[in-house]
Formats: C-alpha cells, structure tokens, sequence
C-alpha cells in the first residue's frame, strides 16, 4: 500500500478554517504536499514516491507530545512518523519542557529494530543521521554537541530525544525553524543559546522538511546494518562533534570538572582529557557540557 | 616635529624596550627585526597558554598576561602592564588589536608610542564605508553599489544602472556568507525576498543592499609605506587571487597574470598613494582591489596594518618593511624611492595552517609529532611551531609562513614545490598537501586563474595525505612489539611479549636460473595451451597444478602467506614447470584483506611479475564469487573482468553444481577479449547415496551445454575450449570411483582436458590420483612437500613417482628447482606453523561419512573447543555423516559452513534440553530416519524426526527453500520442512524454487557503492579498491584504512609480522619506494596507568616515541555498590551504565508487571526499566527526581536499583495486594480484610 499522509484533526480543529489559520510555512506545505482526500480522522494525501518513504506519516494539529503520540498509537511499524502543529507539553530529556511554537519541527518516529551496539547508540546515531541531512538540506553547517543536540552557527537548532521501552525505540525531534525561543524562556544553565535553522532553500516548512529529513535519515540508519559499522558512524559523528579539542566544564551528578573535549569513544561515550592529579583521558557516558 | 634620520632613530632606540602585542608568527616575525635593529629589547606578550610556546624564544623578556587566553586583546591590560614595564613603544603586529583604532589612541594617552596609523587614519582607511566614499572624492573606483540597505525598488532601479549580475549582501553578512546572486530582472524580486529572508534566517537582520557582481576578479593589493612628511612609496602588486572562502591561500609578487600590464600596475600605485595622501597617513598600509577581466580596477578596502603576506614583498624588493615602519613610527624620513628600491625577484607565499582542506579546512590542535623544516636556496620560512609543541585550539591555525623567491615565476613555482615536498609535520593535518596540488596545477603555473580557482577545481583535493611509509611501518613495528603480537593477524593474542621467539627471520635463497625464458606452456592463448595438453597426454606426458601458494595454506589466518612470502618462493615455483600456480580465490581472496592487509589483485598483479612464465589459477565460488552470499550479476561480471586480467585459469564451482549459477563468470571468460583465459567449470564431488558415475556425467554435460551458451558456441566446439574441473573437496572419492568417472568422460568428451583436484583428507590422496591419471586425466592439483600438511593437496614428486613407476607416466617437472623451492619453504614454513591455529591437521578416513572437507575440519574443531563443547564433536560428525544422506548436497563453501552449523546447533541444542542423552536420542533417531523406509517408522520415530533440524539456523533454511540455488538430487522429504519451519512448514514448501539466486538478485547499485566508499575514504577510490568494497565491504575498508595508516606490511620481515622486535635488535627493511631503513627499539616502558607501553625507538636516524594502548587503563575510582543478582527475578537492576533520572516506585509500593519503575539516560537515550514481574516493592536503593532536584543519579550496570518481594495477600474487595498480612484492612480501598478468609472458603 502507498504510504500516506494523514492530517488528524482534534475536537478543537476547525477544518473549515484549514488551513488559513496556520503558520503560513505550513499552509504552504500542506498546499504543497495536497490534493487532499477525506481520510479516516481528517485529511489524508498519499504520500509521493520522490519522499521515499515506506511508512505513513500522522500530522496532529495539537498533542501533548509526538513522543507519547508515538507511543500510544500502539504498535507502529518501523518509520511510521508523527509531526505535531503544536505540543502542549513538548519534552526534551527528563521531560525539561521543550517549547516550539507552529512553523517550528516537533516530530516523532519509531525506529527499527538496530543491530545491538548501535542500538545502545541510538541517540548518537540520530543524532548523526539528523546532521547530515540538514546539513545537506539547509547548507548550514550543523554539528552534534555529544550526546545529541544540533548546533549550529553557535546556537543550539534543535534536539534529539530517544526513548526506549522494551526494547523498542521512538525518536523525537524538535527543531528550530521559524522562531527559537527567547533567552529568558530557557531553563537555567542552558549550554548554547537557542537559534533557528536557516530557511530552507526550496522553501520547505516544517512538514515537507520531515519528510525529507526521514527519508535521509533513513538512508544514513539503513548504512548502519551492523555491529561493525557503529565504529563508522561514530567517526562520522565525531567529525560534526562541537567544542572538539576545547575545554569545556563537565558537569556529571554532583561533580563538575573542566576537560578537553577529543572525542567520540568506541561505545558512543565522550572521551576527554582531565586535569590533575587523577587526569588521564576518560569517556563519560554521562552528564552535560558547557562550552567555556 | 623634525625629520629624523633612519640612523638617529636606531640610536634612540637602542636599550629602549618595544613591545610587540601579538603572538605567533607575527611576534617572532616583529621581534626579530627589533632585536637586528638595535640591539633593542625586544619584548613579547604571552598569555598562560604560550608561554612556552616555540616563538617565544625570539623575544628577550615576555610581557605575562596570564589566563585568559584572549588577553591579546585586552588593549587596557596590555597597556597598563607595558607602562610598568617602561616600554617606549608597541607594535600591534596582525590580527587581534593591530585593527582597533582605540589602540593608537589609548597608546598616546599613556605616552606610549604606537607603531602604526594614527587612530583617525585608521578609521578613515580602515572603514569599509568611510574608506569608499574617500574613494568616490579622490577618484579612485569602487564596485558599483548601494550606499546602504535598500528596498526592492531600489535595487531594481541599481540594478538597470549598473547592469546585471548583482549581488544582493546581506548587512549582517560577512566573510563571504549571505551573499545571492542575481543575473536578470525576472530573478530579482524572488531571490530578494529569499535573500532577506535568508538574512533574517541567518543573521537576525533582513536589511540586503546591492552590490555589482564581478564574475571573474583577481585579488590585486598594492603595499605602501608613508613617513610622517608626505613621503610614500607603493610597492609592486601582490596577487592574492587564490583564495578560499575569502581567505587568502596564495600570495604571488609580481602577479603572473597577463592582464597585470606595468600601466596598471601604475595606475594602481597611483591611486593608493591618491588615497594615502587624502587622510596624511604614515606607516605601512595596502591598498586591495579586485580587477576584473579586462583590467578594470576596484578598490575593495585598506589594511591599516602590516599583513601576513608582506614577506613577499620584502623578497622582492630584499627590504625589511618591519624595520621601516618602526623608523617611520619614530619619525625617520623614508629612505625608500624609485631610485634605491627597485624589484629584482619573484616571490609566493603559501600559508601553512593546521587545518584539513579535506574536511573543510577544519582547523585540528594537537601535539607535533615531528617537524622538518624545508631549506635552501630560495626558501623563507616564518612558522611559530616546533617539534614536540602542542598546537593549541584557543587561536587561528596558522602555522608557518612558507615564502620561495627567485629570479622567475617557472624557478619560483619548482621551488616552492621542491620546498613544500621537504616540509614534514607530523601529528595535525596542515594545508601542505594541499598547497602542493596547487602549486602543481597546470591552470596556476599558465597563472590563469581567478577568485573561483579552488571553487572551480575540486581535483586539488583528491589527495593523499600519508606521511612516509617507513614511519607508519615504524608505528606498526612498534605496535606489534609492545604487544607481543599482532592485532592484525586475527588471531588473538597469540602471544606474549616475553614468549619464545621462533627468532630471526633470514632466508637462504639458492641461486635461481635466469636463463630460463622459456614458457613451457603458450601462455596467453587459450587453443594453443589446451591443443599443447591434450597432445603431450596423448604421448604419455602428465601435467600438474601447484597449490602452494592457495590451497595449502589459506585455511586460516595465520597460515596464508603474505605477499612478501610469495614474493621469495613465486620466482622458484614459476620454473618448476607446472601447468599452472594456483594462487589466488576462495578464502585466499577474503584473508588478504582480513589479515594480511594486502590489495589481492595488487598482489596477483605482482604474481605475474615476479612469475612472468606460468599460468595463474584462481578459485570462484560461482554466484557467491569471492565471498560468502550470492552475489549480482553486474557485481559478478564485473570482478570477472577484473579477474581475467590477472588470471588464466579460472576455475569455478557450485556447491550445489547448479550450473546456471556460473554463467555470468563464464561469459567474461570466454569472451573473445579473453583470448588467453581458460575456462575451467568444476564439479563438486562427493562420495555420497546418489552422487554416481552417471549422476556426474550428466552434471558434466551441463556445464559443457552452460559453457557452449556463454561462449556462443556448439557443445562440440566447446570441449576443445575448457577444461573441466573435478573438485574432490573433501578428499573422500575412493580410487576406483575416480577410476571409473575419468574413464567415463573420457569415452564421451575425448577433447575435453580434465583437471583433477583433491584433498588428502582420507589418506588416499596418491592412489585416488594414480587412479585417475591413468584412466587419461591430463592434470592434477599437487603442493610442494615442505608446505604439504595433510588437509590440503599430495605432495607434488612422490606423487609424480608413483605416477611414473606405477604407470610410466611421465611429465615436465624440473625437480631441482622444485628442491630449491622446498629449501626455501623449510625456512618459511616455521613461522606460520607457529603461529597458525593448532586445530586438526591429520588424516581422517572417517570423512568419507562425514564430509567435512580440508580446512573445514580443523576450523569446526576450532569452533566446538572454544565453544566448550569438544566432547559433543564425535556426535557431530556422526550427525553430519546421518544429515547428508536427508538433505544431499556437496559439502564445499558455503555448503560445508552449513551442514557444520546444522549439526553443531542440532548437537548443542539437545544437549542443552537433555544432556547427552538427549543427544543420543536425537542421533538415533537421525540413524532410524536414514536406514528405514517412511512405511517402517514407528509412531515415535515419526513424532521425534521434527527434532532434527529444529533448531537449524536461517541459512539451512535458505538451502531448503532453494535461495542458493537447485539441491542436486531433488528436494528433501516434507517432514524436513516441518522440521526446520515448524506450523507453516507448508508455505515453506510452497515457496521452495529452483531458479538460480541470479534470477532474483537486483543487480547491485555499483555507483552508489563507490559514492559511499568514496565518503568513507576521502578521495576517489581505485577500481580494485571499489571491488574490493563491493566483494567484502567492512574488510576492505580495514584493509584501505590499514594502508593509509601504516603503508605495506609485506615490507616486513616475517618475524616482525608476527613476533615484533625486541629492544635492542636492530631491523632493516625497504619501503615502498625502494629506500632501505633501519629501525631499533631503544626500550619499551611498563604498561602504565593508561593501559599504554611506550615505545622509544630509533628509525634511521630519528628518535621517535609510539604509545601502544595494550591493556585497559586503570579504573581510578572504586566503589561499593550492591549488585543485583541476575538469576533473582525480584532483582531489578540497572540495564547499562547511565543516569537514572527518575525513580517511579518506592517501598510498599505494588508493582504489576511491566510498569515502569525507573529510567536511565544513558547518553541521552533514555530508557525505561519496566518491572519484570506483579509484585511489592521491598527496596530502593537510589532515588532520583530530575524534574524536581535537576540532579541525575550516576548507576552502573548491573546496580541493584529496586528490590521487589512476592505479594503476601490481596484484598478481596479491590483485589490489590497488601503489603503486610497484619493489616486489617486494606490501604486502597478500606475494605475490611477479615472476611477474606471467609471468602476465600466458598
């Protein structure tokens, strides 16, 4: 069966207003990406062969978060997708709150069953696979603080979060497109002041750019069809890998040191060289740096 | 202010002390002038971090500025300490500050001379905007444009004034970003709404203005200098057209250009001095424009500063503009004029950064590894690094500064070249290699360029950046050394470093004879060399195949012979007189890649140098080719044609003889191009119910029919055309079989030439080939004695003896040479019988039942002892001896790697349920299902017989659906399905085929691939590295990588390969391009707390130091956490290593099973632990609640984290569990927990 789009609408949706009321970045997609049908709980469009996707993707004009989205609608297949208008309770790790105005990308999918090490990776890899398709698609510049958020031009554009249960995994995405949030809205001892991605070049919204951004990141995940090639990825990663070869303040539970980012270990940890007595190069797998 | 001499300013500065602000190669190239000036006290700034950097060493004291690595740009810190100082004067240098007009201003505050601009003609020239309208005032051009932002009317109307292309520039751009192009009236309006939106995007402002786009410019600057009394003098231009990004890359004095004529040149001059003179400046400026085809002149800017690039002209002109602009600054009158300062040389200038052009000039820090300076006639050098310095990533990459001159543009570019070749900097990646692609490049040497240079040629990054081979071979010594083996060899640690040594590896090789010209086989034409055999057999004459080289030693790693090995023995076995030398396929091809780090069509291309006479045979697997799954069409085709170059026999075998599967490989071979490649399809043989004389024959017949197909020929002419390959693999057809096949084919394909190959395994290797042979084989596989060990071929004379004796057949052997040749494998074979696996290598009659063929046998030995099942080995060659006869098929790749696996899962699984007895059961039942008829099974038998393949693995499965092709005796009985695929065993049956793989196999997207390897390497790959990747992808990319890293081992001695050198010993070997070195291991430290032994050493003449990481570092810390145990299903652990970020559950609490009690962020990802099963919460042992305290609780793998304990009792009103039985009532739902046992009684 030819995947779709499928546009569901709430109780609050008011289609006859659709899709005026919008982001004007999404009335262009959606006109884009049409004609559209009456589907089941909405909308529905069948989804072109040029995205190359194999799984449908749900639009909700308004949810709490994909992630839970995603996992709710159940036992998804691989790839399926969920793009939220607006989420009123968008979460980053730890459910920090993640805010994202419409015409911003807040986006979930579930993943498919990856060969054990990577899997134990997940974050990185997205996170990977996420930067070198924008990179190709926005031509910004786009590098992974470690474990996995995007920077760009010295701005934190957008993150990763996976979640795992059971062993299955869902990644959720939210990207800064339109607008980032101001300064003030950000929890404190943020890393990397919020900024946007530029504008796409072919004028893609949120929608259109997730469909590319799957089909991309799909083709990077689907390279990946071993064990062996976790070591490949993470060379690549390392090589977008932010504040390489600085120092930066390494805050871990209730330890904070300074050290000297180098680099990305073979299991996907951080490695860097600390000071001191103890000094040495260690990987951490854990905690938060600031660049200084 | 009176002029002043040049010589009272020396005067006046001598003993004073001159600061110069700066760090780097400008402070050393700065300090330097001062110290030749007048013995002046040169002094330095230096931050923490470059206190000790290389270039400190020029100043005589340092002006400390401590931690803040950026202090260089705090002009108040640096004047405040300059005054304590008693520092009469500062040069700004380049960069940082020597831009800030408040510096020269905060210097005249503090009674300080600056030596530079003044502050007001640092604003006037040096702003972008001020400098452009003094432009328009003195008539000197600028690029057309806007005077500020404008609307999109505005521009449109700029636009028709000034005539497409525009550029619209976004006001908060810079450095070459936010710019978009604009070619004609209907593009404007759209690329200007994107174009502001894009700035809004990209730099928060959406303001464009508009400037003219000039499509092909040079970067033309012009140097001058200006005292304080209206004297100046322009320098010749400097052309900084190639550049990247907008940085400079290049700098040439005078500019090679054509269009550069002397009347620009002076209209150039003319216009600086122009807007010099305007503002009354003095000191050192340029003055840059950017020229356009026709020589059209614009000025772009004004550098208030001394640049970078200023040594070129200094070479030209034999000046030191350092030494000027200090005496301007203290008022000297200008001693330069047209008269005394003329231009005698050329020079170029290439900066040498730290940085990657490769992966976009990514600036990379790090220690120096080594560094050689380049010298000699010609050569200036201004770096700030040394040896040992570690380059650090707080400032700009710039290195070195590396200047050629010379009379000529031609001398100056072979001496910048010749410069660039000399300079060695090991540790960081520089821009070297990428300044030699340039320098090299035909468009820069014809000087025609322009800005787009780099942009327009991407060939100049499609490099290699090695550092010379007799290093990286070094590092590798070093490696294998302070490990005691070698990592790469895929054995393990096979040894350590304190273990015997077999010792020194230094051969005595007999003389070889030169003479020897002659090929004793046409080689090269295929009719000619068959006609030559069929005719000498027919006289009585027996040929032999040698398969010292592939066979005989490829069963594992440690055994195959490395190119170096082949290299020694290849010239005595190419005049022994073989029909052929059999040295490449099968397992032969992967392991070069998986453990010898050798290109194999490389080192097959090299077989036909140093063995020019004989024939060289290879072994393909059909559709699976070189590696171990079916491969596509295009990919076979392909590595055949890459095959055919290199080989002249190609044989080739189905293990399932499903002869179809060969046709791609047999159509290159054939192919009339392929003039000198034979053809030899091959029969798989097995001794086995079924597989009879006729069986053969009639497989025979159809790789004639395969044969004739691909060749486009009749069957009859074929047979002259080929040879057909008898493949006893397995070493298990008795004597008069073979007897009664030969005799067979020979009957009904008289022409056909016959090529007999077997193993030793049963022992009968010399009767079986006698046998054979005499009933009219023409050529049989036979190995050198030395080599022979029993899995693989007989040996070749014994063999030729009993020939001769028994049956007065005879052949063209030359035995002395082969005698040399065994004298030289005694002295090789030691090594590999070292250290190759130890498994099974002796002759077991037993595998006529069981099949297992050479290599095969001591690898399953291998696997089943490691496994720690070697006492169920008896039982798994019993039931590969009982599946054989139920699933019939020729035990050769991949078929024998599947019966192994069958029997090993089926033998371990069982054993697994039932010990051995279960095992017993399963092989009696295996036994009743092969010896009675369906009609006699009881009941039972027919109820156990599903357990055979039950626990077969998906290839086993694959086999009996027909993916690797036809079973060649027929599909196997209904019940093996129901077996091996359980409940739907019927759609398994229905999905069974008998097409070849080939049919259903997409051909494989091989531009993709390339594109893909490409990436992953950098550059463009070779054509065999692309084959390579597409036989063996991840082994390959080892292989390629290993190169890159550490060059070719086979440059090694056989010893270092495997044991490495011992301190003190002293190694000589020759690299890649023929240059001996010598390399002796100084010492080698303990392993320290890193897990690193340190390696000093010597190679030639430089004292060098590896870190080998050999053992895990040292683990600081300790601790005491309870771990949870893993057979307790109360006992919730953490799954990895991580921070627990929230903890849902505490005491008391009831649990169902699969509700979440905790999650873990373990790089972010973060996962859920769900309880494993209904209970009641007992323990905690760590609380965490991120979204409250932010703070993440550190666990580790394996930490008991929450401890459950069975429910005691659950309420009967609610059903929910109470935690304790003395309740009364419950805590949910307040009912009453008396009644329950009332309840509980009805």
């Amino acid at each position: 069966m030819t995947p779709a789009i499928h546009i569901v609408f709430s109780s609050r949706d008011v289609p006859a207003a659709f899709p005026a009321h919008l982001h004007p970045a999404w009335a262009a997609d959606l006109s884009a990406l049409g004609p559209w049908s009456e589907g089941e709980a909405g909308l529905a469009a069948p989804l072109s062969p040029r995205w190359g996707l194999p799984a449908d993707v749900t639009v909700l004009f308004e949810c709490t978060s994909t992630m839970d989205e995603a996992w709710t609608r159940g036992a998804r297949g691989a790839w399926e997708s969920v793009v939220a208008v607006r989420q009123t309770q968008g979460r980053g790790q730890m459910r920090r709150a993640w805010t994202a105005p419409p015409g911003n990308l807040s986006a979930s999918l579930v993943l498919p069953p990856l060969p054990e090490r990577l899997s134990a990776m997940a974050s990185l890899l997205l996170g990977h696979a996420a930067a070198t398709v924008l990179e190709a698609e926005t031509g910004a510049a786009i590098r992974v603080k470690w474990p996995n958020d995007l920077l760009t031009a010295g701005g934190k554009a957008g993150g990763i979060l996976v979640e795992e249960r059971s062993g299955r995994l869902v990644a959720g995405i939210g990207l800064n497109l339109f607008a980032a949030p101001p300064l003030g809205a950000m929890r404190p001892g943020h890393v990397f002041p919020p900024t946007a991605l530029p504008a796409h070049p072919e004028g893609f919204g949120p929608l259109r750019l997730w469909l590319r951004l799957l089909s991309g990141m799909r083709q990077e995940i689907e390279r990946f069809d071993d064990d062996d090639s976790s070591a490949i990825m993470l060379e690549m990663l390392s090589k977008r890998l932010a504040c390489r070869g600085e120092l930066v303040m390494i805050e871990d539970g209730a330890e904070r040191f300074k050290a000297r980012v180098l680099g990305i270990s073979g299991d996907g940890g951080l490695l860097v060289e600390t000071f001191g007595q103890k000094g040495g190069v260690s990987t951490l797998y854990s905690g938060c740096l600031f660049p200084l | 202010m009176a002029e002043k001499t040049f010589d009272q300013v020396v005067a006046e500065i001598k003993g004073k002390s001159i600061l110069v602000a700066n760090r780097g190669i400008p402070a050393r190239r700065i300090v330097r002038t001062i110290r030749e000036m007048a013995h002046g006290v040169a002094i330095m700034t230096a931050t923490d971090l470059d206190k000790a950097s290389p270039t400190t060493a020029a100043a005589r004291e340092l002006l400390l500025l401590g931690e803040d690595p950026r202090a260089y740009l705090n002009i108040d810190l640096i004047i405040k300490k300059a005054n304590q100082r008693g520092i009469i004067a500062i040069h700004p240098g380049w960069g940082f500050a020597a831009e800030d007009d408040s510096f020269p201003k905060k210097c005249a505050e503090n009674g300080i001379l600056f030596i530079g601009p003044t502050a007001e003609a640092m604003r006037l020239l040096g702003n972008k905007v001020e400098v452009r309208n003094l432009a328009k005032k003195c008539g000197v051009p600028v690029v057309p444009g806007s005077e500020g932002s404008v609307s999109v009317e505005e521009a449109r109307r700029l636009a028709h004034d000034i005539g497409f292309p525009i550029m619209l520039k976004a006001e908060g751009g810079g450095g070459g970003r936010g710019i978009y192009e604009v070619y004609n009236d209907e593009q404007l309006e759209t690329s200007f709404v994107k174009a502001s939106a894009l700035a809004q995007a990209s730099f928060g402002n959406p303001r464009l203005f508009v400037e003219k786009l000039l499509t092909s410019v040079r970067h033309i600057e012009i140097q001058v200098i200006a005292d304080k009394y209206g004297n100046v003098f322009c320098f010749d231009e400097r052309d900084c057209t190639i550049q990247r990004n907008h940085q400079k890359l290049v700098e040439i004095t005078p500019s090679p250009w054509k269009g550069m004529t002397p009347e620009l040149r002076e209209q150039l001059k003319e216009y600086s001095k122009k807007l010099v003179l305007a503002v009354g400046y003095h000191s050192l400026c340029t003055v840059e424009f950017l020229v356009a085809a026709d020589g059209t002149p614009y000025l772009i800017e004004v550098n208030t500063r001394l640049q970078v690039e200023h040594g070129i002209t200094e070479c030209r002109y034999g000046v030191d503009l350092v030494e000027e602009q200090i005496a301007v600054a203290f008022g000297a009158k200008l001693r330069f004029n047209e008269r005394n300062t003329k231009p005698r040389q050329c020079a170029i200038q290439v900066r040498i950064n730290c940085e990657d052009p490769r992966k976009n000039f990514a600036p990379n820090s790090g220690l120096i590894t080594r560094y050689v300076s380049p010298g000699g006639q010609g050569i200036r050098l201004d770096s700030c690094i040394s040896m040992g310095y570690e380059f650090p990533s707080q400032y700009d990459s710039a290195a070195s500064l590396l200047i050629a001159y010379g009379n000529t543009w031609r001398k100056v570019c072979a001496t910048l070249e010749r410069g660039l070749r000399e300079y060695i900097i090991g540790g960081v990646k520089t821009t070297i290699p990428f300044h030699l692609q340039i320098v090299k490049h035909p468009g820069f040497i014809a000087a025609d360029f322009d800005t787009n240079f780099v942009r327009k040629h991407p060939e100049l990054y499609d490099y290699r950046d090695e550092e010379p081979e007799d290093l990286r071979l070094s590092r590798l010594v070093a490696e294998i050394s302070a490990k005691g083996c070698n990592p790469h060899v895929q054995l393990g640690e096979y040894r350590g470093i304190h273990d015997k040594r077999v010792g020194r590896f230094e051969p005595v090789l007999p003389g070889l004879d030169m003479n020897a010209t002659d090929m004793p086989y046409p080689r090269g034409d295929r009719m000619a060399i068959l006609d030559k055999v069929r005719e000498t057999r027919a006289r009585g004459v027996v040929h032999f195949s040698d398969t010292t080289t592939r066979d005989i030693t490829q069963s594992n790693s440690g055994n195959r012979f490395r190119l170096a090995e082949d290299r020694m023995i290849g010239p005595y076995l190419d005049l022994c007189n073989f029909f052929s030398l059999e040295n490449g396929g099968g397992a032969h091809f992967h392991v070069a890649m998986l453990a010898n780090m050798t290109y194999p069509f490389t080192e097959a291309h090299e077989w036909n140098v140093f063995a020019p006479r004989s024939l060289k045979q290879i072994l393909i697997r059909s559709t699976n080719v070189l590696g171990y799954k079916p491969q596509p069409r295009n990919l076979m085709r392909r590595t055949g044609e890459m095959i055919c170059e290199e080989y002249d026999v190609i044989r080739c075998f189905d293990f399932l003889n499903h002869t179809e599967n060969m046709l791609p490989f047999a159509e290159v071979a054939l192919s009339k191009e392929n003039k000198g490649n034979i053809w030899q399809p091959a029969i798989s043989l097995s001794w086995a119910k079924g597989f009879t004389v006729e069986h053969y024959v009639g497989v025979a017949d159809e790789l004639i029919r395969m044969s004739a197909k691909a060749a486009g020929t009749t069957p009859k002419k074929v047979q002259k055309m080929i040879i057909l390959g008898l493949k006893d693999m397995g070493g298990v057809c008795p004597p008069f079989f073979m007897r009664e096949l030969v005799g067979s084919l020979r009957t009904k394909y008289p022409e056909l030439v016959l090529h007999y190959h077997r193993h030793y395994t049963d022992g009968l290797f010399v009767p079986a080939v006698g046998a054979a042979v005499a009933a009219g084989a023409h050529i049989t596989d036979v190995a050198l004695g030395a080599a022979v060990r029993w899995y693989g071929q007989g040996e070749v004379l014994s063999t030729a003896a009993y020939i001769e004796q028994e049956f007065g057949l005879t052949n063209i052997l030359n035995k002395n040479v082969i005698r040399d040749c065994n004298f030289v494998l005694k002295q090789i074979m030691p090594y590999y019988d070292r250290y190759t696996a130890p498994y099974f290598r002796g002759i077991d009659y037993d595998v006529v039942e069981h099949g297992m063929p050479g290599g095969a046998t001591s690898s399953s030995q291998e696997g089943a002892l490691k496994q720690g099942y070697i006492h169920l080995l008896p039982y798994m060659l019993k039931f590969l001896a009982g599946t054989r006869k139920i699933v019939r098929y020729h035990d050769v790749t991949p078929g024998s790697q599947i019966t192994w696996n069958t029997a090993f899962l089926a033998v371990t699984g069982a054993f697994k349920r039932g010990g051995e007895r279960a095992v017993r059961s399963l092989l009696e039942v295996l036994e009743a299902v092969t010896v009675k008829a369906e009609s006699e099974l009881t009941p039972a038998e027919l109820e156990d017989r599903l357990q055979i393949y039950k626990d077969s693995n998906d290839a086993f499965r694959q086999l009996l659906l027909g993916k690797y092709g036809r079973l060649p005796l027929g599909w196997p009985p209904d019940w093996v399905y129901e077996s091996a695929f359980g409940a739907e065993y019927r759609d398994a049956i229905a999905e069974r085929t008998t097409e070849s793989p080939l049919d259903s196999l997409p051909d494989s997207d091989m531009a993709a691939e390339e594109e893909t390897l490409a990436r992953r390497l950098d550059r463009k790959p070779t054509e065999e590295e692309v084959v390579m990747y597409l036989n063996h992808p991840g082994d390959a990319l080892k292989t390629v990588e290993f190169r890159s890293q550490f060059g070719d081992a086979n440059n090694l001695p056989l010893d270092v390969w495997f044991e490495g050198l011992e301190a003190g010993r002293e190694m000589t070997f020759t690299d890649g391009s023929g240059k001996p070195h010598v390399m002796t291991i100084i010492d080698m430290s303990p392993v320290d707390e890193r897990g690193v032994r340190v390696v000093r050493y010597v190679l030639d003449s430089e004292i060098m130091s590896s870190d080998v990481r050999v053992a895990e570092a040292k683990s600081g810390r300790k601790s005491s956490i309870e771990l949870a145990d893993p057979t307790n299903p109360y006992h919730v652990a953490a799954p990895s290593s991580g921070d627990m970020w929230v903890m849902h559950v505490q005491p008391g609490d009831f649990v169902k099973k699969g509700e979440e009690l905790f999650n873990i962020s373990i790089m972010k990802q973060e996962k859920a632990v769900f309880a494993p099963i209904d209970g009641m919460v007992k323990r905690v042992l760590k609380d965490a609640n991120y979204q409250e305290d932010r703070r993440m609780v550190p666990v580790k793998e394996g930490e008991l984290l929450v401890e459950l304990g069975p429910v005691a009792e659950t309420c009967p009103a609610c059903g929910r569990p109470v935690a304790d039985s003395e309740f009364s009532f419950c805590p949910r739902c307040g009912g009453s927990l008396e009644s329950a046992d009332a309840a509980l009684t009805d």
